[in-house]
């Protein structure tokens, strides 16, 4: 079943276009990884699909109905990050209650035994936590919500290593035991690889790729070598990136579509072909230009 | 994981209790205004009279709950404007909301404070003469007030509270909805006070107020002020049910 | 409004079973110890405020017109047919073998002093204060007047009226309520305070003196 449905979906601020003609759609109980630079659109993706926020044009489905001012997607949906509204005048303790009562799948045991685990004073104020503890408090509440679609928008910030460690068992774990929709945002691709079902990449409001990550994985190959081979071989393809690495030493980053004699070739001309990391595929393709920071500093 | 079906009646009663609880600094500030209006009430009365002769000189204060009540028209207009920032609208989305329900336990969570407020206010004039009675060295005297008397007060009372929190929620809501109003609605409140009477040869504040508080027939005021808080509330629930939630 | 109490503490039982389990913030403590203040006052005010002077609120024309008989009754000598509750003063004073008995009034405005001539000569002279009343708003106040003063010094009664202030405090209604029972913020405006008039049974044969200041009548029949 589609959980989220999407065609030409825009979205347009004042005069800049946020969301461009986005389609996609997303499967029940899978994780996605919403992969984009800052500003390509994710978090206007995210809360629109909260309901947040009006699409400007096109048709989005979130549970067959718009997501705006829907109560049914409300109630099946939790939006989590590093702004979630918490009132001043309620302690943390008493918050995990009021989340209690609102969702209907909220499981307060897990709840707490996170929040002992993350050393939470029941009786602290939301206000008064730090950026990090704001993010872990934020991420029980969307975990222990169990909202059959769960939104993370940067859940980590502000996270130290340890703690994004944990986030992410905790995550898999939690989703295995009882399987949900998620979809992810976040900087940190390396970390979440493991994590991740799917990617959905953003790139300037459009919709870049969308498919599983281990396609992702296998999608682009790398090649390095001397650099005139190199630029012999990728001539005429689609080169998604190319860095210059010691003197006259090119490496490449090509869709991986060689054939096999291409393939036979470049291992004859003693060309290195190495598979591309999903995290720095990802960056290339955010990339505007095709080369890199050195460029600056010709 | 099975979809849950919620209901409006459920999600609107869920978010009353929350905000309840999330807004009840609200009523701290009810106190404080209350109990500032008592003691500025004890210096001089809301009234005097006197008179004198050659064998007698009779000076009369006059007290009452008269200026508690305004002072809490004023706590209701700027509570009602308050949870319309920002903040307070966000706090409902965090959880489960549409705009329509959080405007519906908005105005449930406005009654019920209003409710408070109007009681407390009323006994508040009970506090007063309990401090005149141990602050003034004059005799203190106190005309009986009926039960009817006092419900319809309590009633009335709330009819007017209330009617300043709806204005008070729809002011809060226009500036939302464009920060110009912030500017815009002071501006044409202050021009009518002091210019209505020269421009336009009447004051439309005292029309205003001569509307609601010069109507002796009680069925017809509480149709008046009914009717009018639903306008206001009505008018600031539609305009809400556009608005983005943008965090 | 008794009953309005009880409802506000049921209200703060309700209040305090609902949020009994969450934290006291100080907001919730302020509240109740408001509420509970409130219905303290509201319980106390009843048995704190003279509610006798409540029962008599009167009616001026009423008082008018009774104070009407009474000074006919006193004209015409009747002092026995007048309701005690217009006494102000009864007193008497040993005048010997006093032939003349002078009367003096330190007021400005006229006093009225009523002579009754007993018919014996028992060197007595009975004196009576009679009020009209001290009427505020509709209450009758007639308790807190100080009667006039009177001294028997040398051949000279003199009558003394002394400045007498009285400051009340009266709690109204407040605008709500009143903006629909129709009463002003003073309930029914009005006061009065009548004379006071003097009544003397003297000796038979004593003669009266007085200035101009006094109003001397005698008393007919």
């Amino acid at each position: 079943m589609k959980i989220i449905e999407c065609a030409g979906l825009t979205k347009i601020y004042g005069r800049k276009k946020a969301l461009d003609q986005m389609t996609f759609s997303i499967e029940e109980n899978k994780i996605t990884g919403l992969i984009g630079r800052n500003g390509a659109g994710k978090t206007t993706l995210l809360k629109i699909l909260a309901g947040f926020m009006k699409e400007t044009s096109g048709e989005i489905k979130v549970f067959s109905e718009r997501p705006f001012n829907s109560l049914n997607v409300s109630a099946n949906s939790v939006f989590v990050d590093d702004q979630m509204a918490f009132p001043q005048a309620i302690p943390l303790g008493e918050i995990l209650e009021v989340a209690r009562d609102f969702y209907p799948n909220w499981d307060h045991s897990f709840a707490l035994r996170l929040f002992d685990y993350f050393s939470f004073d029941p009786k602290d104020y939301h206000k008064r936590l730090s950026k990090g503890k704001t993010s872990t408090f934020n991420m029980i509440i969307g975990l222990a919500s169990h909202a059959p679609l769960t939104l993370f928008d940067e859940p980590t910030t502000g996270m130290d290593a340890s703690v994004r460690k944990d986030f992410y068992r905790v995550l898999l774990k939690d989703y295995i035991a009882y399987p949900r929709t998620m979809i992810l945002s976040s900087h940190h691709l390396d970390e979440m690889e493991d994590l991740l079902e799917d990617v959905l990449l953003i790139k300037n409001g459009k919709k870049h790729m969308h498919m599983p990550i281990s396609d992702l994985k296998e999608w682009a190959i790398g090649i390095k070598g001397p650099a005139t081979v190199v630029l012999d071989l990728i001539n005429g393809r689609d080169v998604i990136y190319k860095n210059e690495i010691g003197i006259k030493t090119l490496y490449a980053v090509v869709k991986n579509d060689l054939s096999q004699s291409v393939l036979n070739q470049v291992q004859v001309a003693g060309l290195e072909i190495s598979s591309v990391r999903s995290s720095d595929l990802c960056v290339y393709l955010n990339n505007d230009t095709k080369g890199g920071i050195d460029d600056v500093f010709n | 994981m099975s979809l849950t079906n919620t209901n409006m009646a459920e999600t609107v009663k869920k978010q009353f209790c929350f905000k309840l609880k999330a807004n009840i600094d609200s009523f701290s500030s009810l106190v404080f205004i209350q109990l500032l209006a008592v003691v500025f009430s004890s210096f001089s009365g809301v009234a005097t009279s006197g008179m004198s002769s050659e064998d007698i000189q009779i000076n009369v204060n006059y007290y009452s709950a008269d200026l508690v009540i305004p002072f809490t028209f004023i706590w209701a207009f700027t509570t009602a404007i308050t949870i319309t920032t920002r903040p307070y609208r966000n706090h409902d989305f965090t959880f489960i909301s549409n705009r329509l329900s959080s405007s519906l336990s908005n105005i449930l969570f406005l009654a019920a404070a209003t409710i408070l407020g109007s009681i407390t206010a009323l006994l508040a004039g009970n506090l007063l003469k309990l401090m005149m009675y141990f602050r003034l060295e004059s005799l203190v005297f106190s005309g009986t007030t009926s039960l009817k008397e006092v419900l319809i007060g309590i009633f009335v009372t709330f009819l007017y509270v209330f009617l300043f929190s709806a204005v008070g929620y729809f002011v809060g809501t226009l500036v939302q909805l464009n920060k110009l109003f912030s500017v815009l609605i002071p501006v044409l409140f202050f021009s009518s006070l002091f210019f209505g009477s020269f421009i336009l040869g009447f004051s439309f504040l005292t029309d205003l107020f001569q509307f609601y508080g010069e109507e002796t027939v009680l069925s017809i005021f509480i149709m008046k002020t009914l009717v009018t808080v639903a306008v206001f509330f009505i008018a600031s629930t539609s305009i809400w049910n556009q608005l983005e939630v943008r965090r | 409004m008794s009953f309005i109490a009880i409802v506000l503490l049921i209200l703060i039982i309700i209040f305090f079973i609902k949020f009994g389990k969450t934290s006291r913030k100080v907001t919730h403590w302020i509240l109740s110890i408001y509420m509970a203040v409130l219905v303290v006052a509201t319980v106390l005010v009843p048995l704190m405020t003279d509610n006798t002077i409540n029962q008599k609120k009167v009616d001026q024309l009423e008082i008018d017109r009774l104070w009407n008989e009474v000074d006919k009754k006193l004209s015409q000598g009747q002092i026995d047919q007048v309701d005690a509750e217009y006494v102000l003063v009864e007193t008497n004073f040993d005048v010997g073998h006093l032939k003349t008995l002078k009367l003096q009034s330190n007021k400005v405005n006229s006093t009225r002093v009523l002579i009754e001539r007993k018919p014996s000569n028992d060197e007595k002279v009975d004196a009576f204060i009679f009020r009209k009343g001290l009427i505020i708003n509709d209450y009758d106040f007639s308790d807190q007047l100080k009667p006039y003063h009177l001294e028997l010094v040398d051949q000279t009664l003199r009558i003394t009226s002394s400045q007498q202030e009285i400051n009340l405090a009266i709690s109204s209604n407040p605008f709500p309520i009143r903006q629909f029972t129709g009463e002003s913020i003073m309930r029914g405006h009005s006061s009065a305070h009548g004379d006071q008039v003097i009544y003397l049974r003297i000796p038979h044969d004593l003669e009266v003196v007085a200035n101009e200041q006094i109003d001397l009548l005698s008393v007919g029949g």
